[in-house]
């Protein structure tokens, strides 16, 4: 009995060793690291040769993404050096058989160099592309003024150099002087007005002594004065203040006119009247410099709704852009009775907001504000009666758009890649993003837009690359 | 005042240890003897381990050994008690003998003799008339999970259960036989030693028996709340004998069950632009793009990154402990228990963050004391503590919100982190963070929650007044209180621009740093009960009469955060008479009659009290003379029960507060909407006046349901076979609803409630029990299974020319939407088919059925599709097997009858159009239309949309899933240890045990595990668990 209790307890041993295997398998099993999957950074190997292979896309401009294949590249982005053309691109990133780069400007040739530096920044090896980048010449977006904070509380508004003048915030209303190409003046809204001096390369903020100022204007008489909208709220002040050449645009006097919440104004080009658009009241309103006299012009659809306002250089029409209802009309200039005539609606629809490329009421605008008319060599050459295509900036579209004279809106820059809003310089519409642009205006002695990225508080600047 | 109370503390002690001193001197005085002596069982063969312990005296006791030989010292003239488990007790007294030799004999289990604990006390199984079902406590232990609702599903017939979050210290949510209402209250009543006590509060090895009272006969006389099914779990009491000690330790290993797979990031860019160019725009990605993102060029704008990885561990592991103690004598018992819970979770935590945790995990301390005093031979007075205390840790975000960005980051969003060490972020919103970020950089949570629950009770005979009379009292006071820490915190957070300017990458803040910032919070409660019943039990030759009459009054009351509305201050009070009177004749035929008189303060005192009678009536048909000989027969019982319970619960009112005293109305002064008194416009005068915010409801008052229950208890050949069947049929009638479909040129400003919906269940549950001994092993299967189908007969609903928009007639939260017939082949298809008006469509977009024929599709073809969320069929089936110290046991358990939509942006691919969402591998790798590869017009997924599409992201059969599936829910694997062996050590036993939970699952559902019946798979998946622990008794 006792012998069979013995032998029964020793198989039982053998069973809780099994037991203790089971659970220190187990706790084994639980102790097991992670796999650790890290890609091998491998270094550049002095013993072979760095061989370009290929390189993608195959053609391009300034700013295009560029991908070179290749072998023994290194993965030290220091150690790297690319030319494409001659001009050195910027490298962001090499692993040992591509690496990608940035086309530089200017690179006409289109040859691809690659070469690995030494410590010394001393060439050890250079290989080359057997093809070569087929260069092409473009529009591009870039930043012309104004510094873009990434962190909006590091803003600062300061008069200062071209690279040192902060940022600006409202812009709503850019404006050459007539006489002075050299002084390009942005009303800010609710904020300073500035003046942007080409010679000295310096900006300064332009004193209005006005909480809002909507518009910046010139008159066509005597010495090209300037006229400031003051875009107050009572209907028992003035709306349209003189700032006199005389004075140096310090001396202020009212055109003796009571008007609340104008926001759009206007000289004829030939003949100089004054209109000027109010908010709630939907009226535009005619004032003549000489007679003293104002008077309705017409009444606008809709009240309530900013109608900015821009005449074709030819006196004949003039858009009328409302920005809260998303939509332009023309009103045509009656040469006998010197004044624009009931307006008509030439693209958008009212009220209702969206992005569509087409022709008039099919297009879709999403706050129009300002808007250039430029001439379009291409209509001198096919002998069209309206050479100028005007080209606006379609805010919350986050968009520079181009209405032609026959009513159909196209976009010409901004929303890079399908995008919307957005702060990116480059290929038109390939890369460029603005964020909520308002004000455009075109340098004929320059050739080249500015426009006001109100969102990104900087002013932007598109050239064809020379 | 600290002093004082160190100083009375110090007595308190000092006199205890007197008093237990003076004890143990006490059994020194006496005289001490040796008793020696042999156990065996009725083969003569010695049994090994048998307690031996002398009654009425604290104190270990012996056991017997190897050979069956035990010793012992005890004073002479005491009684020798030995107990083993399967064989009856024995009590010796030693008088004069110094040799006690003892052969004990096996117990005769029978199902006549089982005892079930019903509403009014313990009843024999065979005098029960009422649908009640015992669990097997057993069976409820190897849920390795820190809730007792999650291991109810497919074990517990009468039961449904469904763990929709597998997050640390969440619970399962359960309902008995099925939802039969839509509207406030589908929970059953928990009841834990009488009192109504939170389930998840207990530790199931504290559990002496959990009982399911399904129909009306057995919980009429709960009344209110009565009506959902009733759980009375009465918990375990110290018994006679010698000091019995358990502990028990395991260790568990989790896994997540089935976390969603993603698409990489070149898959999921490229489908990007599939779904671009399959709508006629410019593709997202160029091919430059596309080539910088495939070799790895641009991490930081092109990165590819498996967020599930980045922030999920692999496995984590927890523990739990406990540990009881119980024993006692003849006129005290005491029962001890204590235990700990650990439950890790799944987050990667930052080893660089060392002084505080942000992992989700969550610790339960439970404790439960109990005495039972005889005072004197007819009194016996217990009084009881048991309470408990969990702490939840959470990184800072929460939960909820990393589900929503894990499922939301696709793997070329956003970097892990940017090359130049900013951290990247797709908005500033909290649940937008980077999923690393709010898992890792947010700070952190902390809540406690702490129950105390006090009992006491009065058992007091009252045979000298008559015979066959009892009373019993019964005082409950629960306090509970919820704390909450959450310390806040987030990095400064960037976003780079899609495009870089000259080289560089272009950043904008997101949103900025936010240092450490703290907030608190706490809720809580109290809870009194005062019951106190009247037993009278007495047979006469063949009659046995019954009755009870009980008294109840309880309330409840927020003692925090109530706000400045007096009425939440209120406590919420309820009160009832109930009764119930049996009788049988010869333990034959029976017949039963329950009722409840149960008032709820939550109506107008008119309607305040509700009266629910039950009659239920048995016959014993194994009883009957010709057929009790029969040797196969143990016990055959058919059951019939009909009745009716109610229910107070109104829901919740649109701020999420529970609906009080809907008989009263309330006004509250308009905001906005007042008269203007001003005549221009920017000159704002407005004047608010008061208006009724919502109208009294003066006649509401109970949801009543009617049950009836028809039932056979069965247990054949020698109890080998045995079971249960049920049918029930339920008739919920005044459904508190608010009915908003009263039309506008009534003028009122709210809806009026009343008790107008109805809804009927029907369904069956059952289960059996086959035990067999085969050879040396010794088999059991078991099986059980709940089926019900409700169907709502009368909603308050607008009215409509197509009944089937009606959810009357239709089950309790039916699956709507429209039915598809595959995608459209070709342009021909879409032109001659019904023209769809919910956007235009392509070939490779989903074709709906015009269902009422009139040519277009529009909502008016939405109908009834699937099921419902919940399952309406559960069923569990498992095996036991022991063989000497080896048991195994598996159960499996599956759910049918079930659907779900599945949406989200993970499913409906790019929906956002702004590149929030992932996309799951299975969509990106299954048979998908694709344009000019592969036009299959019964492809699995339509033609992709970059950007919302309405034709085809919208209920409809093309996304409804079949939640139906069977899984492996448990493996247990123990080993004692050979009794020999484990009493040399002086313990009683020893079992090492292997439980595996969810290992396996078998389901046509592959997105995520089909349990949680989530639509979009954002939550926390279930775990897949294997645990590994010992238990010791002594």
């Amino acid at each position: 009995m006792y012998m069979k209790l013995e032998n029964n307890v020793r198989t039982q041993r053998r069973q809780i060793h099994w037991m203790l295997l089971v659970l220190i398998a187990f706790c084994l099993a639980h102790c097991k690291e992670d796999d650790v999957k890290q890609e091998q950074e491998v270094g550049y190997d002095p013993s072979k040769p760095v061989l370009v292979t290929d390189f993608s896309p195959k053609e391009g401009g300034s700013g295009t993404d560029l991908v070179i294949y290749g072998e023994n590249f290194g993965s030290d982005l220091s150690k790297i050096k690319v030319t494409v053309g001659g001009q050195i691109a910027k490298v962001v990133k090499v692993s040992s058989n591509s690496l990608y780069c940035i086309v530089p400007m200017k690179a006409y040739d289109g040859d691809i160099k690659v070469s690995v530096l030494d410590d010394n920044k001393a060439e050890l090896a250079q290989a080359a592309a057997k093809e070569r980048l087929t260069y092409i010449k473009k529009f591009l977006v870039s930043t012309f003024l104004g510094t873009k904070y990434e962190v909006e509380t590091d803003y600062k508004e300061k008069e200062g150099p071209f690279d040192d003048c902060g940022a600006f915030k409202g812009i709503l209303w850019l404006t050459f002087d007539p006489l002075n190409h050299n002084r390009l003046y942005f009303s800010g809204d609710k904020n300073n007005a500035r003046l942007i001096d080409f010679e000295n390369k310096y900006v300064s903020i332009f004193k209005t002594n006005m909480t809002q100022v909507s518009m910046i204007n010139w008159r066509l008489d005597g010495n090209r004065d300037m006229i400031v909208t003051d875009n107050q709220g009572s209907d028992t002040k003035y709306g349209n203040y003189i700032f006199s050449r005389s004075s140096n645009f310090l001396q202020r006097d009212p055109i003796p006119v009571y008007a609340r919440s104008v926001n759009g104004t206007m000289i004829h080009p030939q003949n100089g009247e004054l209109y000027y658009s109010k908010y709630y009241t939907a009226e535009v309103r005619r004032y003549d410099f000489n007679t003293k006299e104002d008077k309705l012009a017409f009444t606008t659809p809709d009240s309530r709704v900013s109608f900015y306002m821009v005449v074709h250089p030819s006196g004949d029409y003039a858009y009328l852009i409302a920005n809260q209802k998303h939509y332009i009309m023309r009103t045509d200039y009656d040469r006998e009775k010197k004044i624009f005539k009931i307006p008509y609606t030439v693209c958008g629809a009212s009220g209702t907001a969206g992005y569509a490329d087409g022709v008039g009421t099919a297009a879709r605008l999403s706050n129009p504000v300002q808007g250039v008319f430029v001439k379009n060599p291409d209509y001198e050459k096919s002998g069209e009666d309206d050479l100028y295509d005007f080209y606006f900036c379609d805010a919350t579209n986050h968009a520079i758009r181009i209405l032609t004279p026959q009513s159909r809106v196209s976009t010409f820059a901004g929303r890079g890649n399908n995008g919307t809003s957005g702060y990116a310089n480059g290929d038109l519409r390939l890369q460029a993003r603005f964020n909520t642009p308002q004000a455009i205006v075109y340098d004929e002695e320059r050739s080249c837009f500015y426009i006001g990225d109100t969102g990104n508080w900087v002013i932007r600047k598109i050239a064809k690359e020379d | 005042m600290n002093e004082n109370l160190y100083s009375t503390m110090k007595k308190f002690i000092l006199l205890t240890c007197i008093v237990l001193l003076g004890l143990s001197f006490d059994i020194r005085a006496q005289e001490q003897v040796i008793v020696t002596g042999l156990v065996t069982d009725a083969n003569k063969e010695p049994l090994i381990g048998v307690s031996i312990s002398i009654a009425n005296m604290p104190g270990l006791g012996a056991i017997s050994d190897v050979n069956g030989k035990y010793k012992i010292k005890m004073p002479a003239y005491q009684t020798l008690v030995f107990t083993y488990i399967g064989f009856e007790k024995q009590e010796v007294l030693v008088k004069e003998q110094r040799v006690v030799n003892i052969v004990m004999k096996e117990t005769k289990a029978s199902a006549l003799n089982e005892v079930v604990i019903t509403s009014t006390g313990a009843q024999r199984k065979i005098a029960v008339t009422g649908a009640i079902t015992t669990v097997d406590v057993e069976r409820l232990k190897s849920n390795p999970t820190t809730s007792i609702a999650d291991g109810l599903a497919g074990v517990v017939p009468g039961i449904m259960a469904m763990q929709t979050s597998g997050r640390p210290g969440s619970v399962s949510e359960f309902w008995v036989r099925s939802i039969s209402t839509f509207g406030a209250s589908n929970a059953a009543m928990v009841l834990i030693d009488g009192f109504e006590r939170d389930m998840n509060e207990i530790n199931v090895e504290d559990i002496e028996s959990f009982t399911v009272l399904k129909d009306a006969s057995a919980t009429a006389i709960y009344g209110s709340r009565g009506a959902n099914g009733v759980i009375l779990i009465k918990t375990k009491r110290g018994k006679e004998g010698k000091v019995n000690i358990n502990a028990k330790v395991e260790g568990f290993y989790n896994q997540l069950t089935k976390l969603p797979e993603f698409a990489d990031g070149y898959t999921y860019a490229s489908m990007a632009n599939e779904a671009k160019i399959a709508r006629n725009e410019q593709p997202l990605f160029s091919s430059t793009e596309l080539e910088l993102l495939r070799l790895g060029l641009d991490p930081d704008r092109f990165p590819n990154v498996d967020w599930m990885g980045v922030l999920l561990r692999d496995e984590a592991k927890s523990q739990r402990s406990l540990l009881n103690l119980s024993g006692g004598g003849k006129t005290a018992r005491y029962y001890i228990s204590g235990s700990y819970q650990n439950q890790e979770g799944m987050y990667k935590v930052d080893n660089a963050l060392k002084n505080y945790n942000t992992n989700t995990n969550f610790h339960k301390y439970t404790y439960r004391l109990s005495v039972d005093m005889d005072i004197t031979k007819t009194t016996l007075l217990s009084g009881g503590v048991s309470g408990s205390l969990r702490k939840q840790n959470d990184p800072g975000v929460g939960t909820d919100a990393i589900w929503t960005s894990l499922m939301g980051y696709n793997p070329i969003m956003m970097p892990l982190m940017y090359s130049n060490g900013r951290v990247p972020s797709w908005t500033g919103k909290d649940d937008n963070l980077n999923p690393w970020v709010q898992g890792t950089m947010t700070g952190y949570n902390q809540s406690w929650a702490n129950n105390i629950q006090t009992t006491l009770n009065l058992d007091q005979k009252l045979d000298f007044i008559t015979k066959g009379l009892r009373f019993l009292g019964r005082f409950g006071y629960d306090t509970y209180n919820t704390n909450w820490i959450k310390r806040f915190k987030r990095p400064e957070v960037w976003n780079a621009s899609r495009f870089r300017n000259d080289g560089e990458l272009v950043f904008t803040r997101v949103a900025e740093e936010q240092k450490m910032t703290q907030s608190s919070g706490s809720d809580g409660d109290k809870r009194e009960f005062f019951e106190w019943e009247t037993h009278y039990n007495r047979s006469f030759g063949s009659h046995n009469l019954g009755g009870v009459l009980k008294y109840s009054q309880g309330s409840k009351v927020f003692t925090q955060n109530i706000g400045t509305d007096l009425k939440n201050g209120i406590s919420r009070r309820n009160q009832g008479l109930a009764g119930r009177a049996n009788y049988n004749w010869k333990s034959r035929y029976f017949i039963d009659f329950n009722f409840g008189y149960t008032g709820s303060e939550n109506f107008h005192k008119d309607y305040r009290f509700g009266f629910f009678p039950a009659i239920s009536g048995a016959w014993n048909i194994g009883e009957e003379p010709i057929l009790k000989d029969l040797d196969w027969l143990n016990m055959l019982k058919v059951r019939y029960s009909y009745g009716k319970t109610g229910n107070d619960v109104l829901g919740k009112d649109a701020d999420g507060n529970d609906i009080r005293f809907p008989y009263l109305y309330s006004i509250e002064q308009m905001t906005g909407g007042g008269y203007q008194f001003a005549d221009f416009e920017s000159l704002e005068l407005p004047w608010d006046g008061m208006r009724y915010s919502s109208i009294s409801s003066p006649d509401v008052s109970w949801e009543i349901s009617t049950k009836k229950d028809l039932g056979i208890d069965y247990s054949l050949f020698h109890d080998k076979f045995s079971g249960a069947v049920d049918y029930f049929y339920e008739h919920r009638e005044g459904i508190y609803m608010a009915r908003k479909f009263l039309p506008g040129i009534t003028g009122l400003e709210s809806s009026p409630s009343a008790n107008v919906g109805e809804v009927k269940a029907r369904g069956f549950d059952g289960n059996f029990t086959l035990k067999q001994k085969l050879n040396q092993v010794d088999l059991t299967l078991r099986g059980n299974i709940t089926y019900s189908k409700n169907e709502i007969i009368e909603r308050d609903e607008e009215n409509t020319i197509y009944w089937y928009k009606l959810q009357e007639g239709h089950r309790v939260n039916q699956a709507r939407g429209l039915v598809d017939l595959g995608l459209f082949k070709d342009y021909d298809d879409i032109r001659t088919s019904p023209r769809q008006t919910f956007g235009d469509v392509m070939p490779g977009d989903i074709k709906y059925k015009d269902v009422n024929g009139d040519g277009i599709v529009n909502d008016d073809d939405i109908v009834a599709i699937g099921a419902t969320t919940r399952p309406n069929l559960t069923y569990g089936f498992g095996a036991s097997a022991s063989w000497k110290g080896l048991d195994v046991n598996v159960h499996f358990q599956g759910v049918g009858k079930s659907s779900y939509f599945i949406n989200g942006s993970s499913v409906y691919m790019f929906q956002g159009g702004d590149g929030w969402g992932n996309v799951l591998a299975d969509l990106a790798n299954s048979n998908r239309w694709v344009l000019g590869e592969n036009e299959d017009p019964n492809a699995d997924y339509p033609r992709l949309t970059y950007g919302p599409n309405s034709n085809n992201y919208r209920a409809s059969t093309f996304w409804l899933r079949d939640g139906s599936y069977l899984r492996l829910k448990t493996l247990d694997v123990g080993y004692s240890l050979p009794k020999a062996l484990v009493n040399r050590a002086h313990l009683n036993t020893v079992r090492f045990f292997l439980i595996g939970t969810n290992l396996l699952t078998f389901t046509n559902f592959k997105l995520w595990d089909p349990e949680m019946g989530s639509s979009d798979g954002k939550k926390y998946p279930l775990s897949k668990t294997l645990s590994l622990g010992v238990s010791v008794s002594l």
